[in-house]
């Protein structure tokens, strides 16, 4: 039986991407620049001339934003949140904003291995400081205590999994969706590496919500479907609460459904 | 300019000796106009990129179980990282708490020595780093910024910190942050450990227009013509002033509205009713890709009170 309290939670989340997927985080804070009509307009605002100058407004930006992106990133990331707040649903401006982040933090997995020379090469320079750290271990295990080691490894792994899993939720509550996919491919990760049993299935939920979330939000409908298939493999009966999910994720849900023949 | 917008200022310029037309009965007019950049903003020539490491190998990242102490993860993620920064880019690495155990101290720069002349050699370098002292983090970013500054490399700069976010000898990170953020410096944190990053940093960088934005299209002056009933149809001038939406009087008729936009608008003829409001929309982007030029125009009675729809 899935522990019902994980997935609730992770159904919060999914309740919270209704306003999330809208809004971005930094449109609390959406004021006019100089020169532009005060309060901001935004597209599909009530009065059609502010609207039409949302709309090529957003667009004169995000041209700017583009040319500018490869000599002054940290200017272009500015120059697309301020899209953001014009055209809230903007998918382009959003992955603009992602891509020129001024300020990442990264929390690279730390492995214990017999040699550090091994760590996985990426390709991406800046996406590498994602990536595990190897370090060799110095002190070899006492003869004997394999098993304890084992128990005890297993509970560490599962202690990590949680807080990656905590983690990519606080992440997705920040509207950080890019960040909470690579948290919860952390979490996948090492969910893998466990062999099966214990409480693996509700973390297994909370990890397939979160990333369904995300990958909605980016407008992944596939990855999002997939996701809530793995659910519904897991938890065949799974429901969302349709009074605090965005209609959206209610949609993906009942195609996986439809897909995978799971029962309501 | 087209040719009939050339002969109606030509023929404004004669304007004010025509006789004005018969009274007519009033309407009014008005003409609001949002308007995007004027002209299209400069782009920052490419300069290469720098990339600056700062390994935090301070007392607390003695962390961890014997022989995988935070700070031999924090050394091995920089050294892998280093080495693959492309050799064409500008490296700088400097490690804080390598140097003396006593009291709070600046980072060590690494690069520059006859070892580290070579990617290989510099990663050696940093894989064999040492916790002996401390150092402030903020401090240290702070210092940092301090020599790009004066060596006139801000522009382009990464930096990328690997650390516990220790803060055994304070200062304030969210401040050292920022200053190098709204110099345009982009900063990773690769974070060796639990503590929790500041809650400041996912407040930057502070939502602000960029420095120096270029200015908006300001609000054109326009001018209102109606044209001499005769043979010759001279026009003549019934108003004029700022397109800031202020309603302006005049006769009912045929009317054209010349705006002086770059190049010039003309809006009509339109049809003034009397006792009517006839209020213009103009949206202009001249620095758009194509730019775009659109208006439209709606009518309201002139009853008291009357008003255009927000």
């Amino acid at each position: 039986m899935l522990d019902a309290r994980s997935a609730l939670q992770g159904l919060g989340l999914a309740a919270a991407l209704l306003a999330l997927a809208a809004l971005p985080a930094q449109a609390r804070e959406c004021a006019a620049w100089p020169g532009e009509p005060h309060p901001l307009p935004r597209v599909g605002d009530g009065n059609p001339l502010l609207a039409r100058w949302a709309e090529l407004r957003a667009e004169e930006l995000a041209q700017h934003a583009e040319a500018i992106e490869a000599s002054a990133a940290v200017a272009a990331h500015r120059v697309w949140q301020h899209v953001l707040c014009l055209d809230p649903g903007d998918g382009a401006a959003r992955k603009g904003a992602l891509r020129t982040q001024p300020l990442r933090v990264h929390r690279p997995d730390v492995q214990i291995g017999s040699g550090a020379g091994d760590d996985p090469p990426d390709t991406d320079l800046w996406r590498s400081l994602d990536a595990p750290v190897l370090i060799a271990a110095r002190t070899p295990a006492p003869a004997g205590a394999g098993a304890e080691a084992g128990a005890a490894g297993r509970g560490d792994s599962l202690g990590q999994i949680d807080r990656w899993l905590a983690e990519a939720e606080a992440q997705l509550e920040a509207a950080r969706f890019e960040q909470a996919l690579a948290t919860a491919g952390k979490a996948r990760a090492g969910l893998a590496a466990l062999p099966p049993g214990g409480a693996l299935a509700s973390r297994q939920l909370r990890l397939e919500l979160v990333e369904a979330t995300a990958e909605a939000a980016r407008g992944r409908d596939d990855a999002a479907r997939a996701c809530f298939a793995r659910v519904l493999a897991l938890e065949p009966a799974f429901t969302l609460d349709a009074s605090t999910t965005s209609p959206k994720l209610m949609r993906l849900l009942d195609a996986a459904r439809a897909q995978t023949g799971a029962a309501r | 300019m087209t040719n009939r917008a050339r002969l109606l200022l030509a023929a404004l310029a004669l304007a004010g000796c025509q006789a004005p037309p018969p009274p007519a009965p009033p309407a009014e007019l008005s003409i609001e106009i949002v308007s995007g950049y004027a002209s299209r903003p400069p782009v920052p020539a490419p300069e290469a990129e720098r990339v600056e490491l700062l390994v935090d190998v301070t007392a607390s990242l003695r962390a961890g179980t014997a022989g995988a102490e935070r700070f031999r993860a924090a050394r091995r993620a920089a050294s892998r990282f280093l080495t693959q920064v492309p050799a064409q880019t500008r490296l700088g690495v400097r490690a804080l708490g390598v140097g003396p155990r006593d009291g709070c101290q600046s980072p060590t720069l690494l690069t520059g020595g006859r070892r580290e002349r070579t990617r290989a050699g510099l990663a050696a370098r940093v894989d064999s780093l040492q916790p002996a002292g401390e150092g402030s983090l903020a401090v240290a970013l702070a210092e940092l910024r301090g020599e790009l500054v004066a060596s006139g490399e801000l522009r382009r700069s990464r930096v990328v910190v690997f650390t516990d976010l220790g803060s055994e000898c304070g200062g304030d990170l969210c401040t050292a942050a920022e200053l190098l953020i709204d110099d345009g410096v982009r900063l990773d944190f690769v974070v060796l450990g639990d503590a929790a990053a500041p809650a400041c940093f996912a407040e930057l960088p502070v939502p602000e227009p960029p420095a120096d934005p270029p200015p908006l299209l300001p609000s054109p002056g326009f001018q209102i013509v109606a044209y001499d009933p005769g043979p010759e149809r001279e026009p003549f001038l019934l108003a004029e002033g700022s397109a800031d939406g202020t309603r302006r009087r005049v006769p009912a008729g045929p009317v054209t509205v010349l705006l002086g936009f770059e190049p010039p608008s003309l809006i009509g003829p339109l049809v003034l009713s009397p006792g009517t409001w006839t209020h213009i929309r103009v949206v202009e982007f001249p620095a758009l890709d194509p730019p775009v030029r659109e208006w439209a125009w709606s009518t309201f009675p002139l009853a008291a009170g009357a008003r255009a729809p927000r």
